[in-house]
């Protein structure tokens, strides 16, 4: 399959000299077009910084980043916003919605950022919203709807311009079990039947499980990876709470 | 959508921004009133006999300098938005807008919730100067009419004004939006910052106040301290305090810098000194300013900055002293935390909120302090103030036409006019401009012995003396009986200003006098305090002696004085005419020496005298009012903006078990201490001051008002600023308690 993602020895530092703390040593891995990726770790391993290097909110401190052959490490700071709106999008753990807005509002403003003209907006976001199941709550504002429609809405802002990657930080963390599952399943239809390149960082095995494939971070290194295969998601899931076990994590940190 | 996004944010900044809207509106209204009155339209409508030019002229200076002020709530304001919403932005950023799109965004937002307000507050300003223009009308004696008050050219500069302000202070806020790396904005989520320490707070402040301490030093040594011999006793006591505070100062400021950087220890007790000290400094230097006065006049130090800087430097130290004091407060909270029983449990929240707010804010609490402090002394010693000059206005303006020399301007006593003069110019020139000379007076002075001409220093001038006849035409003048004098007697002419005790302390020390070749004998009681003008008192003494006439012509002449009245009062125009050519005649054409002639027309006199008062009254009135309101909304917003923060400590607490009724103590408390402090030290500092300015000016005012209404004036201050005070705190709570509860 193409290669959409390439991450070539990438580190970041914190800190000042004398005291620095590495939070991602030496990372590599490849992303594939229409990939579903999850990648774990305990608190601390540098999942977030590595999302946020890929995402370019951050910078990294060496290595390169490409995305479809860009090198992201190297694009101009004029030139971020444009490289942001045409090629990725973002689901936050606290979904981040504009509470000034309606639902309905909040993902149409991601393709009026993108300058789609007007007349095909409304049209695209009822056919988002029917996928994503949030239709009847597009008039409604944020805070008069549930963590999950809130998440699905989220989810459909960050899918509306078709972007090349899509990146999630644990998008599960605010959900009740019921609501993370109803959203991990919207997930994996995107990644299906639209063809989203997904990449999903998570401390959960549960949310990880519905990956194609898991990749498994400590203290800034990639400890392994698993590829799901032909397994199943119950397979996988028992896979990954051995990994966890051997991580040294505890059992009583899985759900 | 943009647009629609901008509306919105507006309207949900509106919501929580109500407050400063309404400060906003409050001062730009405000602006608007006070600026009316200087507009042509305005002036077109005031009766022909007044003349507001000097007035306006003024006015249309100082209210924008003030206006000015606002810049420092306006961006205090944005500050704190952007602070609160760099979430947002990064949102936004992060969903592909440009950085510059939302930070111009931010713009236009901020932009139109001010433009709202300026077209509100003018609405109110038009109603405010109703009121504006009423007391112009009862200073200026006339009545009140309504009058329609929208000017064009008013609200095209009021509308220039603050469109100005917001869009330099809105490319401020560009620049700093844009500035900010997304990863920052994203991730800071507000941090209450308990691991402040005294030293981040106070360190850069001490250098400063540090290098305005050397300055003060170098002041005392250099320019001061050489003339240690000729001081008086008390003026020496205060240069010795003012230097060695500076140098105690000093090396605590030393000790502190050693302490917290190379000692790492907290340095909170030094940071207490300081602020003792620096108290002490700033007030010495200040009391000072009347001996760097003195030698101004001496001629033993020059020039014009030593006017303004001594007072710029203690106002530097008292509000460094403020600032330390603020910061020393959270630490005697953590101190008591530490050591008392009493703070234990649920204290220990309240103590908490209370630290977190003092770490963050004590500069800004020591400014609000300050400008409280000083909107209260400039509100409640004003009225006295103004009465004290309207009263001078009354006693100097009692004569239609006064010409009068001064010695003082002359060096050699052969310079001086030798005999009475001829004010026959005077009377034909009135004449000529048409109005008639309804009475008139020409007196002089004279000097009791000639060595008495080259005593110039302040406090000892020579008494004067004038002739019996002379003071009698006066007299006659000013619509008074005339006195008589028992043979080889005199007696003496108060000015108003003498007080009894100065009276009769002079009287035990000149029972008898000599003049010339002759010895009088001070006659029973004749003591004359009535109000002939102040042509006679040139000297700058409070009396002059009353001598025969025969005395008199042997004794050399020191000043003269004419006074006329005229059956109707001179028109504006015709008095600024005649000032400008009769002071030409008088100074110019050999009469009397150069420059040493005065004269003083009562139109003149009044419209400045009125227009200057007014301009005080309003002035001052306008500064206070538009510093407290900032001020308070500042205070008020801190705690409203930190609503949503709070909310969340509040419903922590409330799951662990604390009843509603004691969140509310809380909440009252919290707001108590915050709104509190700085009101009860600048109540404690302000009345300080009142103490002080009551008891050294004591001599200047009380010839003009009582001391009862003194001290009614500033309860009467009190009292109006508590009520408003209550008010915010009201408005406060109430809306505080919607936020955290519901």
């Amino acid at each position: 399959m193409e290669q959409i993602l390439r991450i070539e020895h990438i580190e970041k530092y914190y800190g000042n000299k004398g005291n620095i703390t590495k939070a991602i040593d030496d990372i590599s891995f490849e992303v594939s077009n229409g990939e579903f990726i999850a990648i774990m770790g305990a608190s601390g391993s540098g999942k977030t910084t590595l999302l946020n290097c890929i995402s370019t909110i951050d910078t990294v401190s060496a290595g390169h980043i490409f995305l479809d052959n860009t090198d992201i490490t190297e694009i101009k700071e004029k030139n971020l916003a444009r490289f942001r709106r045409e090629n990725l999008g973002f689901v936050f753990q606290d979904f981040n919605l504009l509470d000034t807005l309606t639902i309905g509002e909040n993902i149409a403003m991601a393709l009026t950022i993108n300058k789609v003209p007007e007349n095909d907006i409304d049209r695209r976001v009822e056919e988002m919203a029917e996928k994503l199941d949030i239709l009847s709550i597009l008039n409604k504002f944020p805070y008069q709807v549930s963590g999950g429609q809130k998440q699905r809405c989220a989810c459909a802002r960050a899918m509306i311009n078709n972007p090349k990657l899509i990146l999630a930080d644990e998008p599960t963390g605010a959900l009740d079990s019921h609501s993370a599952q109803m959203l991990l399943t919207t997930i994996q239809t995107m990644n299906q039947e639209l063809n989203a390149t997904i990449l999903i960082v998570t401390h959960d095995a549960f949310t990880a499980s519905y990956s194609r494939r898991v990749l498994f971070l400590k203290d800034g290194r990639i400890f392994t990876e698993i590829q799901r295969g032909e397994q199943s998601r119950k397979q996988l899931f028992g896979k990954i709470l051995d990994v966890m076990t051997l991580l040294g994590g505890d059992l009583s940190d899985v759900r | 959508m943009y647009v629609k996004l901008a509306l919105r944010n507006v309207k949900r900044s509106a919501k929580d921004y109500l407050i400063y809207l309404l400060t906003m509106v409050l001062s730009v209204g405000l602006f608007y009133g006070f600026l009316s009155i200087t507009s042509p339209f305005y002036n077109s409508r005031l009766p022909i006999q007044m003349n507001l030019d000097y007035f306006s002229g003024k006015m249309k200076i100082i209210i924008p300098l003030i206006a000015m002020l606002l810049v420092f709530l306006i961006s205090y304001v944005n500050r704190y938005t952007i602070k609160r919403r760099k979430k947002e932005f990064a949102l936004q950023i992060i969903m592909g807008m440009e950085q510059r799109t939302v930070a111009y965004m931010f713009f236009i937002e901020m932009l139109l919730m001010g433009l709202i307000a300026v077209v509100m507050g003018i609405l109110f300003g038009t109603l405010l100067s109703q009121i504006v223009s009423a007391i112009i009308m009862a200073s200026f004696g006339e009545s009140y009419h309504f009058y329609f008050s929208i000017f064009p050219d008013t609200i095209l500069w009021t509308l220039t004004f603050f469109t100005a302000l917001f869009i330099i202070i809105g490319f401020g806020n560009v620049h700093v939006i844009r500035k900010q790396k997304v990863i920052d904005m994203l991730h800071d989520s507000y941090n209450t910052e308990s691991t402040v320490t005294i030293k981040d707070m106070l360190f850069s402040s001490v250098i400063l106040s540090s290098a305005l301490a050397i300055c003060i030093l170098l002041l005392c040594f250099i320019k001061i301290i050489p003339f240690w011999n000729q001081f008086g006793q008390r003026a020496m006591k205060l240069v010795a305090a003012c230097t060695f505070g500076t140098i105690i100062f000093l090396i605590c400021a030393a000790i502190f810098v050693v302490t917290t950087c190379k000692m790492k220890r907290e340095g909170s007790l030094v940071a207490a000194l300081l602020s003792v000290t620096g108290l002490a400094t700033g007030i010495f230097l200040l009391q000072m300013q009347g001996l760097i006065d003195d030698m101004l006049r001496m001629g033993m130090i020059s020039g014009g900055i030593y006017n303004f800087v001594p007072p710029v430097l203690s106002m530097g130290m008292v509000i460094f002293s403020l600032v330390a004091f603020f910061c020393c407060i959270s630490w005697m909270v953590v101190l008591a935390k530490k050591k008392s029983k009493k703070f234990r449990f649920q204290n220990l929240f309240l103590l908490g909120q209370i630290i977190s707010k003092l770490k963050t804010n004590s500069k800004t609490m020591a400014i609000l302090t300050c400008v409280f402090m000083s909107s209260l002394v400039l509100l409640g010693w004003m009225p006295t103030y103004t009465a004290q000059a309207d009263g001078y206005l009354k006693v100097r303006s009692i004569y239609d036409v006064q010409i009068f020399s001064a010695y003082t301007r002359v060096d050699n006593i052969n310079d001086l006019p030798k005999a009475e003069m001829d004010y026959s110019y005077i009377d034909t020139y009135l004449a000529k401009g048409g109005y008639e000379v309804a009475g008139t007076a020409n007196v002089e002075t004279y000097f009791l012995k000639d060595s008495d001409f080259n005593i110039r220093i302040e406090n000892y001038m020579p008494v004067l003396g004038i002739s019996l006849s002379d003071y009698n035409s006066l007299l006659r003048l000013s619509g008074h009986e005339e006195i008589s004098l028992p043979k080889n007697s005199f007696a003496v002419a108060w000015s108003n200003t003498a007080l009894s005790d100065e009276i009769r302390q002079f009287n035990k020390l000149h029972t008898q006098i000599r003049a010339g070749e002759c010895t009088l004998t001070k006659a029973k009681g004749a003591d004359y305090q009535i109000n002939v003008g102040m042509g006679i008192f040139t000297s700058r003494m409070k009396a002059v002696y009353i001598l025969p006439d025969s005395v008199c012509n042997t004794l050399t002449l020191g000043t003269t004085y004419y006074a006329a009245n005229t059956t109707e009062p001179l028109s504006y125009d015709f008095a600024v005419n005649m000032d400008n050519e009769v002071s030409h005649w008088l100074n110019d054409t050999g009469i009397i020496p150069k420059d040493s002639g005065y004269v003083r027309l009562k139109t003149l006199q009044l419209n400045e005298g009125i227009s200057n008062s007014l301009m005080l009254r309003l002035g001052g009135t306008y500064t206070s009012l538009v510093l407290i309101v900032i001020c308070l909304t500042i205070l008020a917003l801190q705690q409203l903006t930190d609503a949503t923060e709070h909310k969340k400590r509040f419903e922590i607490i409330g799951k662990l078990g604390v009843d509603k009724k004691q969140i509310s103590r809380y909440i009252r408390q919290q707001m108590s201490v915050w709104f509190g402090i700085p009101i009860l030290v600048a109540f404690c500092g302000s009345g300080a001051v009142f103490a002080y300015l009551s008891k050294a000016n004591y001599r200047e005012y009380i010839p003009y008002v009582t001391e009862h209404q003194v001290f009614t004036n500033i309860l009467n201050i009190y009292g109006i600023f508590i009520l408003v005070f209550i008010c915010y705190l009201s408005v406060t709570y109430t809306l505080f308690k919607r936020n955290v509860i519901s």
